[in-house]
């Protein structure tokens, strides 16, 4: 494993990989926060002269006012970035001669807004192939589609607490995650805008409130939804069955801020924190006796070892990808064997696992 | 010492000029200023000469500050993870942790430096930011050199103290020309003398004491082969070398060295080279001759060029305390030889480094603060150079005030940063090492501009990781008052909840509570039905939540459930005052309803607190109205009803006509 770093001169509130289609992705985007003027920034990696060490560029920008807090890839090299000020701007990051160039598509403004009308914080952006979500400090769910950019669908009174997290569960439901601690699922096209259902969850001490920081659904078995909270303790969700989280526990000593799996391989969960620190959970190849006929095992309920508490600690090994990171990584993006983290201590993190 | 110049700003104002100027500091950073006239007791009360003449304009002044560049921010947060590892060392390093240390410093300072000379090759930018990276290299450019010779000096110390081999080392690191023409030569192999560089260069190495090159070099000469050659190569070769390694003591050495000399002037005077006057010169120079070392120094570009050369052929066992005397031998000699005279030849840089050589601690530190680097270079060398126990500054009582004298460039350092708007999380890195630091911290961190509540949580992450509960809760407080604003009112309760302010809480659910009294809807359902054990931070909040989930076992038609809340609601004794209007009109239907859902007990309860509580207050507030001369007394209100006496009434009739129900079913006995 090789860690390359690059220092970017502003915090980094998003990463995020432009996907390829046969081999590593070598192009990410970086989102930031903080500055008077902040930036989207294209990148990319190329092998150097010395052996495992990549230099990494930035190849284009394009500057923003307010912090970037939401930047996702859809369509292959399509990205959607929102800003706090609820600006949601589609780009696309084309490859011209070996050269990234963004180019800005368009833009819908004024996603967010208080009671009186003045503007309020966007907090993100979650996407389902076309489809993108954006929530903020006013409760309110804004359901886009990103090929006509246009608003859908709202739930202006989605949640009396700002949402500070969502997740697309499947095409119809999305989860949101809010300051005080507290899930709730949303069928995004029925006229009912009140929550199908919502759940708590509590912390170490009853008193105080947990915020749900982060959501990542299991990339093969979607009912398996994970969230991070505040205190950096991982919750494990089966949304066949909610109201109660199945397995809970302890990682990190500060507030989790991004969680995901591997794409395509899902025995692989990644979390990073506020404290500097970057995990890979990995799963243990089963070393009970499997029933030859499932061609899949780790596609099977029983056998992923995220639904039972017990096996989760038997099976699944923790390792630490990166140290010395003393300030939040605030996100980071895997493809293939390539991992990508950056955070406030204003640098870019490249991890080659292979 | 010399006396620091004042420097002078001209405010170009008319008003200004004739009235005269005032100024304040808006943060660490800005200063305003504005025309004023100066206003005593003794001052006459009327129109002030200057109103109305000229216009009012007010200036904002702004401290330079370099690291908003983004080249230079890189670096400043890349020494900034150095500088954490540094004090996560706990002064328990060893020499090596503090030379790789030092040496990554310098590797950040080498690569911002190629960065801004790759800035300027680019054709695309203008004049101006050319000048001013240009201004930046200069900078840069000095820190390192200076960083470079205190590691030396402070940090990398040889043993038995001995300086030469790493000058000469410090030397080749600064003046690489003539290694870059050597490498180029060396390429060149036999052809190498037909290059018109060829004797520069070879004299440069030997100036620099790389004889080695030289040799090499020498080699490569097309008459390398004659005699005179072969005489110089042996000379070169059999010159002993000062090494502490070495097994010599100095003495020893001293005479080896004193019969190679003798030796060689020996030769020298026979004769023997003067065919190829170069090479005499050549051998002239490491034999330290006098005229020919005074011939070198005019070709030099400052003052400490070929000190180190000079050193390692006359004085190569030259000791570091021993180091500042022969440093200004020389540099009186070079100023000679220059035609240089009074003091005004020495630049900044080549002062700074006569003080290092000197081990003047008090001048360095003082001259590096004024390199323009917003203080960074002068904080982090004394940082480091504390922690390695190599600060060692005399304050008035010649004491060492090494301690203080970090704690307060750190202090100036973290503060700078502090009243940056994006740099503020590394400020308090350097906050935190300084005695001041957590006051300020706490002073500081309230004032970082948050424009929303990311913003806020990292704000108070930093604040709860060091401790500062007050910041923590400040910002919290803040935050539920702009929620308020923002009619986000379950928000505002999660923030009061968070600031744990109880008087915060209470304010917030009176809100919720008046405004279900006068128009009955309840706020923020999602919000209340999930407070859960928060609720105990203020009893008004669990009269509120406990309140709420009356509401929903009413809705749910749980009436009994309904029913036995509200009497404990009654009997909680934590009503507020205003809220009992309401609390008692919701018994009613619960009194008047077909089957009966309260029984007597119950009742009587409702009846001892209408009685008690309601109509004592009734009277206090009629009379404060009288008092006020308003008729209608209106302060306790429920949307339902307006009249206060009308409630009471009804209540007394529907506690009267359950308490008869209820006693009756009671009493009958169904065998």
């Amino acid at each position: 494993m090789t860690v390359n770093s690059c220092f970017t001169s502003e915090k980094i509130s998003k990463i995020r990989w432009i996907h390829e289609e046969y081999q590593d992705a070598n192009t990410f985007v970086t989102g930031s926060w903080g500055s008077a003027r902040n930036n989207i920034k294209v990148w990319s990696i190329a092998d150097s002269n010395y052996a495992k060490e990549f230099s990494i560029k930035c190849v284009d920008k394009h500057s923003t006012i307010g912090d970037v807090t939401g930047l996702e890839v859809f369509n292959k090299n399509s990205l959607a970035a929102v800003t706090v000020e609820g600006l949601l701007q589609v780009f696309n990051v084309d490859k011209i001669t070996d050269n990234f160039s963004l180019s800005r598509r368009g833009g819908v403004e004024n996603l967010h807004k208080f009671k009186r009308g003045n503007r309020a914080p966007c907090n993100g952006i979650c996407v389902y192939d076309d489809y993108a979500a954006t929530f903020g400090e006013d409760g309110r769910l804004n359901i886009l589609s990103l090929a006509d950019l246009c608003i859908l669908h709202d739930i202006a009174e989605g949640d009396n607490c700002s949402v500070t997290t969502a997740l697309f569960a499947n095409s119809k439901e999305i989860l949101t995650g809010n300051r005080m601690g507290v899930i709730k699922q949303f069928d995004v096209r029925s006229k009912n805008k009140e929550a199908l259902s919502t759940f708590p969850i509590s912390g170490n001490d009853e008193r105080k409130s947990v915020a749900i920081t982060n959501m990542c659904c299991h990339p093969t078995q979607k009912h398996i939804v994970i969230s991070g909270t505040e205190e950096g303790s991982l919750m494990v969700w089966d949304l066949r069955k909610i109201g109660f989280p199945i397995s809970c526990f302890k990682a990190h000593a500060q507030a989790i801020t991004e969680i995901g799996f591997h794409k395509t391989q899902p025995s692989r969960l990644f979390t990073a924190s506020e404290g500097g620190e970057f995990w890979q959970w990995v799963q243990q190849e089963t070393s009970f006796p499997l029933n030859q006929s499932q061609a899949f095992p780790s596609e099977s309920d029983s056998n992923n070892p995220w639904l039972d508490s017990k096996r989760t600690k038997n099976q699944i090994n923790v390792t630490s990808l990166i140290t010395g990171v003393r300030r939040a990584i605030n996100s980071f993006d895997v493809h293939g064997s390539h991992l990508a983290c950056g955070g406030d201590n204003e640098a870019v993190y490249i991890i080659a696992t292979e | 010492m010399e006396e620091d110049p004042v420097i002078t700003f001209t405010i170009n104002d008319e008003l200004c000029r004739r009235a005269g100027l005032t100024a304040k500091w808006i943060n660490g950073h800005q200063l305003s200023v504005a025309a004023y006239n100066p206003i005593t007791s003794t001052t006459k009360d009327r129109v002030s000469d200057f109103a109305g003449q000229n216009e009012v304009n007010i200036f904002h002044l702004t401290t330079e500050f370099i690291f908003e560049e983004p080249i230079l921010r890189c670096l400043i947060a890349e020494a900034n993870g150095v500088y954490l590892a540094v004090q996560d060392l706990k002064r328990q390093g060893t020499q090596s942790d503090y030379v790789k240390i030092s040496r990554t410093y310098r590797s950040i300072i080498r690569a911002c430096l190629e960065k801004l000379e790759e800035e300027i090759s680019n054709e695309e930018i203008s004049e101006e930011v050319k000048i001013r990276f240009q201004n930046y290299i200069t900078i840069f450019y000095s820190i390192e050199c200076v960083w470079h010779l205190c590691e030396i000096l402070y940090i990398d110390t040889a043993p038995s103290n001995i300086v030469v081999p790493q000058l000469l080392e410090w030397t080749r690191f600064h003046f690489p020309s003539y290694e870059r023409i050597a490498t180029e030569l060396l390429l060149y192999e036999r052809e190498a003398n037909t290059s018109e560089d060829y004797w520069p260069t070879v004299k440069g190495l030997i100036l620099q004491g790389q004889i080695e090159v030289a040799r090499a070099i020498l080699q490569l000469h097309s008459l390398s082969e004659t005699t005179a050659f072969k005489m110089a190569e042996q000379i070169l070769k059999t010159m002993p070398v000062y090494n502490v390694y070495g097994g010599l003591s100095i003495q020893k050495f001293r005479s080896q060295w004193h019969y190679w000399l003798t030796d060689t002037e020996l030769k020298l005077s026979a004769g023997i080279l003067s065919s190829e006057p170069e090479l005499e010169e050549i051998v002239k120079l490491i034999t330290g001759n006098q005229y020919s070392w005074n011939q070198q120094i005019k070709q030099s570009t400052c003052w400490y060029e070929f000190l180190s050369g000079y050193l390692f052929y006359t004085e190569p066992a030259c000791k570091y305390f021993e180091l500042g005397s022969f440093a200004n031998l020389w540099i009186n000699r070079w100023a000679n030889e220059m035609g240089f005279t009074g003091s005004g030849f020495l630049k900044q840089l080549d002062r700074v480094i006569l003080s290092v050589m000197e081990n003047d601690m008090n001048q360095v530190l003082h001259s590096i603060q004024k390199i323009g680097d917003n203080q960074w270079f002068v904080t982090h060398l004394t940082d480091l150079l504390y922690h390695c126990g190599q600060l060692q500054v005399m304050g008035e009582q010649k004491k060492n005030i090494a301690f203080s004298l970090r704690d307060a460039l750190l202090y100036e350092f973290g503060s700078a940063l502090m009243s940056r708007d994006s740099l503020w999380m590394m400020g308090v890195d350097y906050l935190e090492q300084c005695s001041e630091g957590a006051a300020a911290m706490e002073l500081l961190l309230t004032k970082v501009p948050v424009e929303n509540e990311r913003q806020a949580l990292k704000v108070i992450e930093v604040a709860k990781q060091r401790g500062l509960s007050s910041v923590e809760r400040e910002i919290c407080r803040v935050q539920a008052t702009r929620s308020m604003a923002n009619e986000r009112y379950g928000n505002a309760l999660e923030w009061a909840i968070r600031s744990k302010d109880a008087g915060a809480v209470t304010a917030i659910t009176d809100f919720f509570l008046t405004n279900y009294s006068k128009t009955g809807e309840m706020l923020c359902p999602d919000v209340l039905g999930n407070i859960g054990g928060k609720m105990f931070i203020s009893p008004r909040l669990v009269f509120l939540v406990k309140y709420f989930d009356f509401h929903q076992f009413y809705k749910r038609r749980e009436f009994i459930e309904a029913a036995k809340l509200l009497v404990n609601l009654l009997n909680s004794k934590i009503t507020p005052e205003y809220f009992w209007p309401s609390l008692l009109i919701d018994s009613i239907p619960l009194l008047e309803s077909k089957d009966p859902k309260m029984p007597s007990k119950e009742t009587f309860v409702i009846l001892q607190h209408l009685e008690m509580e309601l109509t004592p207050l009734i009277e206090r507030s009629k009379k404060q109205m009288e008092k006020a001369g308003d008729k209608q007394p209106h302060i306790l209100k429920d949307y339902r009803m307006e009249n206060i006496d009308e409630i009471v009434k009804l209540i007394r009739l529907a506690c009267a006509r359950n308490l008869a129900r209820a006693i009756v079913i009671e009493n009958t006995f169904i065998s």
